[in-house]
């Protein structure tokens, strides 16, 4: 080919030439934070331009969050590994949705994890007295202060974007003879710079027998749990993160029965509970409206053949459902654009081994930056 | 990113459409090598299609950036793209291929000229692949490729490297793959 011989002489010219600064941060802020912090090595401009340029942070952030990545545990269980271990070597391996792996770190934790959710850039590890902050971008892990004997249920996180701000919640009952109250306590924490805690304190009218189902979703600026208090009483449990109040959200006023189960997620900024069924196939997705007092049916997609086996909890404004089938592995569907996307079916993704979806963040918990 | 005045594929035959598919245009490169493309492949580039709008067209587009190796690979993509009843995975499939045996030097003049002809589709993917590529690379490889002279001295890179030795971790070897 003559092309080739060209191309040679061609590349040799060009190389001298660089690419418009535009370019070149445009192709920056497509890469893992692991790598921009060593390029910033590159010169003395690369560690500006990585470091404190506004331009290449808000663009890096955009990307980041258009493209969240799993994040999936897997327990190992080595030689040195007994049963009366009170340790438990968890390696974490994060996913893209095209189905490559990005990274791959391991933590230690106190036992088995109860609890692995996540909100924006970082995702909250709990074991039965023991609480982890973990930041995928930077392989961190971080304990959180908790000295209390009481085991931690019912755990949730949330982000306030106003104040930068995370909040842990935990709710626990607390019996008395004769009287069963719930209380609820919360730990505010920034992680700009070094990550500092706050202390945990009550946090007032967590309401009576709120046993919550499932893991917690934060969506815009309120954590939403699955509550049950008996079977035919099923209601949303909500918290206003900046207010610190609690308020129930009935479901969608159509028969619940039809629906083998009912998961949670954010679209563009607002809660969907989507209704699955087993028998049909089918998966109907309700849109809370702001003012929270009505539902509305946005979409009914049939899945047939396919049998959805749980939903992959999306907190931030994609407008993708991810769906994990019993047969097709990791299914996304676009909302807007109602279309379907076969996600390459990584072997970690199972139905007993939830993964949680998480975005790069250029910050680091524990490194602080000059 | 939908174009006021492209068509869909298939749908509602345009008589317009018809037309710019059996239209070619000729382009020539910065080393005076002439290609004929199908007008209906050439407006993929909006910058060709806004000299298309000009009345450039009828006779040669000169494309004084783009040198004829680098232009004969974007005519191969804007083709592939403008191929009637080509799906969405095919195309997908045929972008994989494009670049993946791509050195980086021919991967930058893609993507200057895809940045130049504005082809949106072509720029994405051609970012995306010079990310993929340096992601594992070593300081040193980014800074050959990139022609940069580190203006950090020894014990500043050194005093870096230690702050930040976790982000060392997992380097490749430089070998352009």
């Amino acid at each position: 080919m003559e092309w080739k011989k060209r191309d040679k002489h061609m590349m040799e010219i060009k190389r001298t030439s660089n690419l418009p600064h535009d370019l070149i941060i445009e192709i920056l802020s497509r890469l893992p934070p692991k790598s921009i912090s060593r390029f910033r090595c590159v010169s003395k401009q690369w560690y500006h331009l990585l470091t404190h340029d506004n331009e290449f942070i808000a663009r890096h952030s955009k990307w980041s969050r258009n493209n969240p990545l799993l994040l999936i545990r897997r327990y190992i269980l080595d030689e040195n590994w007994e049963t009366s271990s009170t340790k438990a070597t968890v390696e974490l391996t994060s996913v893209n949705l095209n189905g490559s792996v990005t990274d791959k770190f391991k933590i230690v934790v106190d036992g088995l994890i109860q609890t692995f959710i996540s909100c924006g850039p970082l995702s909250l590890i709990c074991c039965n007295y023991s609480l982890y902050i973990c930041n995928p971008s930077f392989d961190e892990l971080v304990r959180v202060p908790y000295r209390s004997r009481i085991r931690l249920q019912n755990v949730g996180i949330g982000y306030i974007p106003s104040s930068n701000e995370y909040k842990i919640l935990h709710s626990f009952e607390v019996l008395r003879p004769g009287d069963r109250n719930m209380v609820c306590k919360v730990l505010t924490f920034r992680d700009t710079g070094k990550i500092s805690f706050g202390s945990w304190r009550g946090c007032k009218g967590c309401p009576r027998s709120a046993y919550t189902e499932k893991s917690p979703l934060c969506v815009d600026g309120n954590i939403y749990w699955a509550r049950s208090s008996g079977p035919k009483d099923r209601s949303i449990l909500s918290f206003d993160l900046v207010k610190e109040d609690f308020s129930i959200i009935n479901y969608p006023s159509c028969d619940l029965k039809t629906y083998s189960f009912l998961e949670f997620t954010g679209i563009k900024g607002s809660l969907f509970v989507v209704g699955c069924s087993v028998e049909t196939s089918t998966m109907d997705v309700w849109l809370l409206d702001r003012d929270e007092k009505s539902w509305v049916l946005e979409h009914r997609i049939s899945l047939f053949p396919f049998a959805v086996n749980f939903l992959i909890s999306s907190d931030n404004r994609s407008e993708e459902i991810l769906i994990h089938t019993e047969q097709k592995g990791l299914i996304s569907y676009n909302v807007t654009n109602q279309t379907w996307r076969r996600i390459k079916y990584f072997e970690g993704v199972r139905s007993y081994n939830r993964p949680c979806l998480y975005h790069y963040s250029l910050s680091p918990l524990c490194i602080t930056m000059s | 990113m939908a174009r006021k005045n492209r068509n869909p594929v298939g749908k509602n035959v345009d008589p317009e459409a018809q037309k710019k598919k059996t239209r070619t245009l000729t382009l020539k490169s910065s080393d005076g090598q002439e290609f004929s493309i199908s007008e209906s492949a050439a407006v993929l580039s909006i910058a060709i299609e806004n000299m298309v709008e000009d009345d450039c067209a009828g006779g040669v587009i000169p494309l004084p950036l783009v040198d004829g190796g680098t232009l004969a690979r974007v005519i191969t993509y804007l083709n592939k793209h403008a191929e009637d009843g080509a799906s969405d995975e095919e195309k997908r499939k045929f972008d994989e291929e494009f670049v993946s045996g791509m050195e980086m030097g021919v991967l930058f003049d893609v993507v200057l000229a895809a940045n130049y002809l504005d082809i949106r589709g072509l720029l994405r993917e051609v970012r995306r692949r010079i990310a993929d590529r340096m992601k594992n690379k070593s300081v040193e490889w980014v800074r050959k490729t990139f022609h940069i002279e580190s203006d950090f001295t020894p014990e500043e890179e050194e005093q870096m490297k230690k702050e930040f030795a976790w982000a060392w971790e997992g380097v490749d070897s430089d070998v352009d793959d």
